[in-house]
């Protein structure tokens, strides 16, 4: 009896109470929403607006052409060959950053050794160093009288210079340099995150080291890869610098042809279709790695 | 870690790592030297050595004037990107409903995901109709929102990994939101601050898609300068020695931060090498110690009691006694919907030394912060004194905290931190240095004053935050299982301290801990907690002798247990009869302290039964033995006095007992 007594007593005032919380934490969402609202207006004025306006634009918002003029002419095969390229630019350079990066990672976690200082220096300068900088020393490097030319020349190795600028080399070349220090700048927290007391139980139970580094360590270290890989894919994917410069008008990509689209075609119709579907693929993204990892993650050291 | 890779493979580890550095570095250094060739020819190694370059640069006014303007919108974007990236991060993090956070984090993640173009073409249509092409401000404000991710993103992860107690201990020390933001959660994410900030100003120094999209044909900032350069005039060499002067500007910053890191490194060397000066020279031998205590005692209450007289917070306190007493009035508190606290009923004497003990998710930790603030009841009250205190905000209840992970300001010295809660309250700078000199010397830490938190061993921090939980005279003073990180010799150590501190001040103290021997040593009274539910309340002594409940019966203190029936003057199980210390009837248990078993007694009564030791050990003083009975395991203890000798194993012994040393309860 007693029993039931109690329960009815705290069962009455208990629904009341706990909707108006603790004075702790009325004051502490007052607090927040004054924290947010300088951002969230940032936030609703210059990103959500202006895209909503690109969707608007898009069909034809405010002048007389047809709704879905600009969509139609992106289906010519020009657009769809040039969306093409630079998902594959995207792709490959996502791929060959982290395959070049883990390693280095890898080294710069696991390993002491005197070459991560410099390494740690390199990336540091890398990603501090101006991109237009940058992308400008490769084309000294490069081209047909470069650094590299004039070496193989000098030595005998070629007689005829070597095209390894203006085309899709030199794209992948120079978008590499410029995303490796992002991908590994990831990597690193993602691993160091990983108790190496794992790998010592992994290799104590009896497993070979491959076998540790296959079951247990790359699997630890399998939510930063995909944390990098999505920034570094992002980021490619509407990179405009060193496809512009280093490909010489011979790597074109989407993002290149919206320039135009505004500066040359004076269509705006057109340049916000393009951005309007350049934008879904991207959100597309976001949700696809949420799902998979997510979003959360990207907030702590290297998706962990 | 480096298990995993043999030598030879290490190596090659190690060769790709020089070929990866040489292809990171090597355009970059590339550009210094030919900044410094002459002529328009580039060629490496420069021919003939000029600074042409860099004098050409400040010659040329378009430059200057490019680079000028540059600047502008880099600190502007700058100075927008890392307000509004500090307050959505720190407003991100506070939000509690997981659903909004998740929207909150996707939204401020998407201008990253986004390619620059598109928010581009998005803003040039805005700000177009908006007649604002061409102008300082908007692309600041462009520059930033699209850089906005990388500065919500690092603050947010500096952020999750700072002890949240951290905050929690601020608001218990008399802090309100703002105070708290302000010298706590701020100065701790300065770092991630800076690295942001730099990187926000770089890539806002670097920006051409935007700059060209958002500016007019007049309005020329350096990477559009540069970027028209190269796609137009072919190679100008003005931009070796641009991306130089870049590099010697990057290399400055990284100088600084490396003599910067060095210098702390040799401080904090410095600092522990003088700790362990003063660790060599005993800092007050314990006797001296505990005797300058009892001298002073004397003394400072009184000088604390003007201390008290200028917050003006207590009326009722006296000077001997100046704790409140604490009332729970059926508090209940549920997560869910189970309760974590269920009907807490009992009151806490002013200058008590009440310790909340049950194992661990029994629900004193919940009862805890519900006493600071930082949880409300969902039913019930809380007195504090004569005053319900279960809506009152942590700040205001004047409860001192002492955190399990002692949640100590590490960006604030020792005296800092002691301060804090003065500072709070708006106490006179001369009487804070006083009040802290005061609670400092009461916790023999009067000479670290100056220290950083991280120089301080566990156990002295176990101090400082005990001296800064109580510089402000709280009217109670909470302990979350304070000495759980220390070991066994300190804690001890501790245990005798705090007591005797509580004592000299008066202070009610409610403490809580999972260790009973901790809750023997130091309480006056005992509250056993299991489930949520107060399962006892009780000096240690009647906790032991006459537990309420089998529950605390075996949770403090080893205890045999023999549960059965009674009717009048005795227990009926499993066939046999046991006598009961008084009559009573219905179910119940009998519950027998293992050393007032007596074996082979030769007064035997006639119920008393046999048993197989069944184990034998010998812990210090005492003898532990196990024996297996009819009536289930029983445990017996002796004194050791060097002479007895441990029963074999498989040995049958006669169990009785004096019953008036045993202690019925019901079931």
């Amino acid at each position: 009896m007693a029993e039931i007594e109690v329960t009815e007593h705290i069962a009455q005032p208990a629904k009341p109470a706990r909707k108006a919380g603790t004075a702790w934490g009325r004051q502490r969402n007052r607090t927040t929403v004054w924290l947010m609202g300088l951002p969230t207006v940032g936030m609703i004025v210059l990103f959500l607006a202006p895209i909503m306006v690109l969707v608007w634009m898009s069909f034809g918002g405010g002048t007389a052409a047809p709704a879905f003029a600009g969509y139609a002419a992106l289906m010519q095969p020009v657009y769809l060959r040039l969306l093409g390229f630079t998902l594959q630019l995207a792709i490959f350079s996502t791929i060959i950053c982290a395959v070049l990066a883990y390693p280095i990672a890898y080294l710069m976690v696991n390993i002491r050794s005197r070459i991560n200082l410099w390494l740690g220096v390199a990336l540091f300068i890398s990603l501090w160093l101006s991109f237009l900088a940058r992308t400008f020393s490769w084309i000294i490097i490069l081209q047909r009288r470069g650094v590299v030319n004039n070496l193989l020349v000098n030595l005998g190795l070629t007689d005829q210079p070597l095209e390894l600028v203006y085309n899709k080399l030199g794209v992948y070349i120079g978008m590499v340099h410029i995303l490796l220090p992002f991908m590994v700048i990831t990597l690193v927290p993602a691993m160091k995150a990983i108790d190496p007391s794992y790998v010592r139980a992994g290799l104590s139970l009896g497993a070979s080291p491959a076998k540790v580094f296959r079951q247990i360590y790359l699997p630890l270290s399998l939510p930063g890869l995909v944390a990098g890989s999505m920034l570094v894919f992002t980021l490619s994917f509407g990179f405009f610098i060193t496809p512009a410069i280093l490909g010489g008008g011979r790597a074109p990509t989407i993002v290149l042809a919206i320039r135009d689209q505004i500066q040359q075609m004076g269509d705006l119709q057109l340049a916000a279709s393009t951005s309007i579907v350049l934008l879904v693929i991207c959100l597309a993204l976001l949700i696809i790695y949420d799902r998979v990892s997510g979003v959360d993650k990207l907030y702590h050291r290297g998706g962990r | 870690m480096e298990l995993l890779l043999s030598a030879p493979n290490r190596r090659l580890l190690k060769l790709y790592a020089v070929i990866c550095f040489v292809f990171l570095s090597i355009p970059v250094l590339l550009l210094v030297p030919i900044s410094f060739g002459q002529g328009n020819a580039i060629s490496f190694p420069p021919q003939k050595l000029s600074f042409e370059w860099y004098t050409s640069l400040v010659s040329d006014p378009r430059w200057g004037k490019a680079a000028f303007l540059s600047l502008q919108v880099g600190l502007l974007a700058t100075l927008f990107a890392t307000v509004a990236g500090v307050l959505a991060a720190v407003g991100i993090a506070r939000v509690e409903n997981a659903k909004l956070a998740k929207f909150l984090k996707i939204t401020f993640i998407a201008p990253m995901i986004v390619p620059l173009m598109v928010i581009g073409v998005g803003l040039y249509i805005v700000f177009a109709k908006l007649g604002l092409l061409g102008a300082v401000w908007p692309l600041a404000l462009a520059h930033a929102i699209v850089v906005l991710p990388f500065v919500v993103m690092p603050v947010m992860s500096r952020l999750s990994s700072l002890d949240p107690a951290l905050e929690r201990a601020s608001a218990s020390l008399g802090a309100g939101q703002w105070r708290t933001l302000v010298f706590v959660t701020v100065p701790l994410l300065i770092p991630a601050i800076i690295a942001s900030a730099l990187f926000v100003f770089v890539f806002s120094f670097d920006e051409v898609v935007l700059a060209q999209l958002l500016a007019g044909p007049r309005f020329e900032t350096l990477p559009r300068k540069i970027y028209d350069s190269l796609s137009q005039n072919g190679l100008d060499k003005s931009i070796t020695s641009i991306a130089s002067i870049q590099l010697y500007l990057v290399l400055a910053c990284l100088g600084f931060y490396a003599l910067w890191q060095w210098r702390q490194k040799r401080v904090a060397s410095a600092l522990v090498l003088a700790t362990a000066a003063a660790k060599s020279a005993p800092v007050a031998p314990p006797s001296s110690a505990s005797s300058s205590v009892s001298q002073s005692g004397k003394t400072l209450p009184m000088k604390n009691a003007s201390a008290l007289a200028v917050q003006a917070t207590s009326s009722e306190t006296t000077a001997e006694n100046r704790g409140f007493g604490i009332q729970f009035q059926r508090l209940t508190k549920y997560y869910g919907n189970k309760a974590v606290v269920e009907d807490v009923n009992f009151s806490i004497e002013p200058g008590e030394f009440l310790t909340i003990l049950g194992p661990s998710g029994s629900g004193k930790t919940t009862l805890l912060m519900l006493i600071a603030g930082f949880a409300s009841p969902d039913a019930g009250r809380l007195m504090l004194g004569s005053r319900d205190i279960s809506q009152v905000p942590p700040h205001q209840r004047d409860i001192g905290v002492v955190f399990q992970s002692y949640a100590l300001f590490p960006h604030m010295t020792v005296a800092q931190n002691v301060a804090y809660p003065l500072k709070a309250r708006g106490v006179p700078k001369a009487e804070q240095e006083r009040l802290v000199k005061w609670a400092l010397d009461r916790v023999h830490m009067g000479q670290y004053a100056d220290r950083r938190i991280p120089q301080l061993s566990g156990g002295q921090q176990q101090r400082i935050a005990l001296a800064r939980s109580i510089s402000f005279s709280p009217r109670a003073l909470l302990m979350d299982e304070p000495l759980s990180a220390l070991d066994r010799n300190l804690r001890i150590e501790m245990q005798r301290e705090i007591r005797s501190l509580q004592r000299e001040l008066g202070q009610t103290v409610i403490f809580v801990t999972h260790d009973q021997e901790e809750a023997l040593n130091m309480s006056d009274r005992v509250a056993v907690m299991n489930e949520g539910r107060i399962q006892q309340v009780a000096t240690p002594k009647d906790l032991y002798l006459s537990p309420a409940n089998s529950f605390v019966a075996d949770f403090f203190g080893e205890s045999n247990l023999f549960r059965g029936i009674a009717d009048g003057s005795r227990l009926t199980l499993d066939g046999r009869a046991l006598p009961l210390p008084a009559s009573r009837s219905g179910q119940a248990i009998i519950c027998v302290r293992p050393e007032a078993i007596r074996l082979d007694d030769v007064q035997a009564p006639e119920w008393a039964f046999d048993g197989t030791v069944t184990d034998a050990r010998f812990l210090g003083s005492l003898l532990r033995i196990q024996l297996q009975t009819d009536l289930g395991p029983v445990v017996v203890t002796r004194q050791t006095d060097g002479l007895s000798v441990a029963p074999n194993v498989g040995d049958v012994r006669k169990i009785s007992w004096a019953p008036a040393m045993s202690h019925t309860m019901a079931d």
